[in-house]
């Protein structure tokens, strides 16, 4: 998604941007947010940051071979809650500003459930971005899946992708999907080995080696395990 | 099992608060599912194959690219189930008309067969292997991809009884291909009943084709006679012969598929969301291209959105469709195919787009610029009067072609087609929420700060930089990444085209292909229609007769500059693959 972004052909790149907001919107505003500002502020930021993204062309300054576009986006939203503030605040309320896609409100009803006070922005960041990749890898495989066995088989797999279910949730499952219960498991181990290649692809865009892969699944691991 | 209510993952104890789940889902256990070592793995269900310990590599699919099953028409997956009844069907009858005879020859002394009980043991199971193909075809319960997969495996195992029946008795040779066998028949028939994509045709058809050898082995193992290897190699023959027929018929096929009226006849281009196909009136024989986009490329889902969808895409061909100007495509028929893909009908035109003349041939004279400039306005001129922005004007959105007796005329594509067509789905939000939408290079300042308020003046920025690319042979603005191209489109004043060619171009052209290119709006020409207008003023307007055309074209028409084949190719009428 970033090499579509920032070097592919324009319809590509253009999509490719548009799902970059998409998916970086919550960990950008849950940072902000965890900055201290309001919700109503951390909207405004969020949006004019990925506004100003846009404008100057933050994506161009992203270097892979120095680091990871998840380190380099918390810095480049530091720095910007450090310089544009003031400017942010001055303008009318999204005067002057790109309308962005605003997904402000799952984004704080996410947030809402994290322990906030015992963690940093920057945790609170890390936590936000990898479920923004799980997200993002999720939706793929719905619209892979949609494609081909149906949305409504996905959504009953779906369940059994983060842990094993026990005899009997496989007999329920083969049941609702009218297979049997080897196939049933069968379904469920292809479901899940894609879902493990679709989010070492994501990944993938986000570092400058593949050999990086293994070492960020585990840091955002720490992350998402991470207590405060 | 997981439930978007439980405090705590079920598996490896992780709270479930925020971040820790998504969908419901325990985030440390997806994510442990791409460990390569698998370590922390939320390990697969005993049973199903996977070794336990290092797990397997694996292999990332192309990025953005949803494999299909089976690669087949959608239409012809569609059939397959009642093509492979109709297949098994046959089979039975077959086989049981193959036992009655057999056995009727028997009892009435006509014919001694050597292992009659073996033969109808066989030719029993073949009936009731088809008889549970039969079942499993009409029950519906694998998918039109699966079904395909078994139906070859059928194939190979039909074929397989052929063989065996034809090697329980003793080997009887004839003229090499002096006869047709049961086999061949099947192998070349069974395509015709069930189409599968070329390549596995070809295998199932070279699979079926060695069973006959196959079993000549087992006759030999059952103590018939040995027969010298040439005889049995010629006698092969004419099997693989037969897979290669089938390949063929398969191949045919496939070409034959048709669209409402029109009959496929050749994919021209295919891309992201849909294809492009030559195509045919199935009554008039007229040549047009048929554009294919499927809805679940475009990530359209099932429901309101997909039923909204088809609405606006009727919306849109619609107001396409009422446009009369000679200059922009027409736009013949579009529907939904059964299987929700949209497709339009459009001509198939004869040239070139600007994006290539100019590649293949350099810059164009101003005069010549000025011929195709002022066509393009007369497009966007009625486009515009009918609340109609293109959005997306650029040198691969106009042809310069062959059309009746006139060369160089232009016809302008993808005319309100942009917003139906690669903007449908998320990335309509793109549109209306006001974020990107259009071509980085040739997109208006407006179009990028404010995407949602676009107005014609827009498509005079676009048109602007097609001049700019037809008389300089670049693009106004160059970055290293899209997003710097538009941040040019921005800030950045453009350099005289005159500047960036290093030749003298008309003084009045040049300062109007820059007022095409102010960043405000109100400082461009007012309208399509004045725009073209002011393009018949300039000094060279008109000196680019259709004799120069004619002769242009004419020289051309063997090879360009660089080599490459002739001008005179098919364009696709719809470039937003």
């Amino acid at each position: 998604m970033l090499r579509e972004a920032a070097e592919g052909s324009s319809a590509a790149s253009r999509q490719a941007l548009g799902r970059l907001y998409e998916t970086y919107w919550p960990p950008v505003y849950a940072f902000v947010r965890s900055r201290g500002h309001s919700p109503s502020d951390a909207e405004d930021l969020t949006q004019a940051y990925f506004a100003r993204f846009l404008e100057k062309g933050y994506l161009a300054d992203f270097r892979p071979e120095v680091g990871r576009f998840r380190t380099f986006l918390r810095a480049s939203v530091s720095h910007f809650l450090a310089n544009e503030w003031d400017r942010v605040r001055a303008l009318k309320r999204g005067g002057g500003q790109v309308v962005l896609s605003l997904d402000a409100v799952t984004a704080e009803e996410r947030l809402r459930l994290e322990p906030v006070d015992r963690l940093t922005p920057e945790a609170v960041f890390e936590r936000q971005w990898a479920a923004a990749v799980l997200s993002r890898c999720l939706e793929r495989l719905r619209q892979e899946q949609a494609a081909g066995a149906g949305e409504g088989r996905f959504e009953r797999l779906k369940a059994f992708l983060s842990s094993d279910g026990a005899d009997a949730g496989y007999s329920t499952l083969a049941r609702e999907l009218g297979l049997s219960e080897a196939a049933a498991r069968v379904a469920v181990h292809r479901l899940r080995r894609r879902f493990a290649a679709v989010l070492r692809e994501e990944i993938l865009e986000t570092v400058s080696d593949p050999r990086e892969v293994d070492a960020e699944i585990r840091w955002l691991l720490e992350a998402v395990r991470r207590k405060g | 099992m997981t439930s978007p209510a439980a405090k705590t993952c079920p598996h490896c104890g992780a709270s479930l608060a925020g971040a820790s789940a998504v969908e419901g889902l325990c985030s440390a256990c997806l994510l442990s599912l791409a460990l390569s070592d698998g370590r922390d793995a939320a390990s697969p269900p005993p049973g199903v194959g996977q070794t336990r310990g290092r797990a397997r590599e694996i292999r990332p699919a192309r990025p953005g690219v949803v494999a299909p099953a089976w690669a087949m028409p959608a239409e012809l997956l569609r059939q397959a189930s009642q093509r492979l009844r109709l297949a098994a069907v046959g089979v039975v009858l077959f086989f049981v008309g193959s036992i009655l005879l057999n056995n009727l020859m028997e009892a009435l002394d006509w014919y001694a067969f050597a292992r009659p009980a073996l033969k109808n043991m066989l030719a029993a199971v073949m009936v009731a292997a088809s008889a549970a193909v039969v079942w499993f075809a009409h029950s519906g319960r694998l998918t039109s991809s699966r079904l395909l997969r078994v139906s070859l495996g059928y194939e190979v195992a039909v074929a397989f009884a052929i063989s065996l029946l034809d090697h329980l008795e003793p080997y009887a040779a004839g003229l090499p291909l002096g006869s047709l066998s049961w086999l061949c028949v099947w192998i070349v028939a069974f395509p015709l009943f069930v189409p599968a994509s070329p390549r596995w045709a070809l295998l199932a058809g070279l699979a079926s084709a060695t069973t006959w050898p196959l079993a000549y082995l087992v006759g030999r193992a059952l103590g018939n006679p040995e027969v010298p290897l040439r005889v049995l190699a010629l006698d092969s023959l004419e099997n693989y012969i037969a897979a290669g027929v089938a390949l063929y018929s398969t191949i045919v096929i496939r070409s034959l598929q048709e669209l409402g009226c029109y009959r496929l006849v050749e994919k021209l281009d295919h891309g992201g969301m849909g294809e492009i196909w030559r195509a045919r009136h199935r009554m008039l024989a007229r040549p047009v291209a048929v554009k294919l986009i499927r809805q679940e490329l475009i990530g359209v889902k099932s429901g309101p959105e997909a039923a909204e969808l088809v609405s606006r895409f009727r919306r849109e061909a619609e107001a396409t469709a009422a446009l009369h100007s000679p200059h922009t495509v027409s736009l013949h028929d579009f529907g939904v195919t059964p299987e929700g893909a949209f497709y339009y009908v459009m001509d198939l035109l004869e040239g070139l787009d600007l994006e290539t003349l100019v590649r293949r041939f350099g810059p164009v004279p101003p005069e010549r610029a000025i011929h195709l400039l002022t066509q393009a306005c007369d497009s966007l001129a009625e486009a515009h009067a009918a609340g109609l922005v293109h959005r997306d004007v650029k040198p691969a959105n106009i042809v310069a072609c062959h059309w009746g007796l006139k060369w160089d005329f232009v016809k302008v594509l993808d005319f309100g087609l942009v917003k139906a067509t690669w903007s449908l789905g998320e990335d309509d939000r793109l549109t209306t929420e006001g974020r990107i939408s259009g071509t980085p290079a040739y997109m208006a300042p407006e179009a990028v700060i404010d995407p949602g308020n676009v107005d014609a003046r827009a498509d005079l920025y676009g048109l602007g930089c097609v001049a700019y690319w037809l008389l300089t042979g670049e693009r106004v603005f160059v970055g290293r990444t899209p997003v710097e191209v538009l941040m040019h489109q921005i800030h950045t004043e453009p350099a005289p085209p005159s500047e960036r060619c290093g030749r003298a171009l008309p003084a009045d052209l040049e300062e109007l292909v820059l007022q095409c290119l102010a960043k405000e709006p109100d400082e461009r020409p007012s309208s399509a229609e004045r725009l073209g207008a002011r393009l018949a003023e300039c000094q060279v307007a008109g000196k680019w007769t259709p004799e120069r055309a004619r002769r242009w074209w004419e020289a051309s028409a063997h090879a360009g500059p660089d080599g490459q084949e002739a001008p005179r190719t098919a364009v696709t009428p719809i470039r937003s693959l």
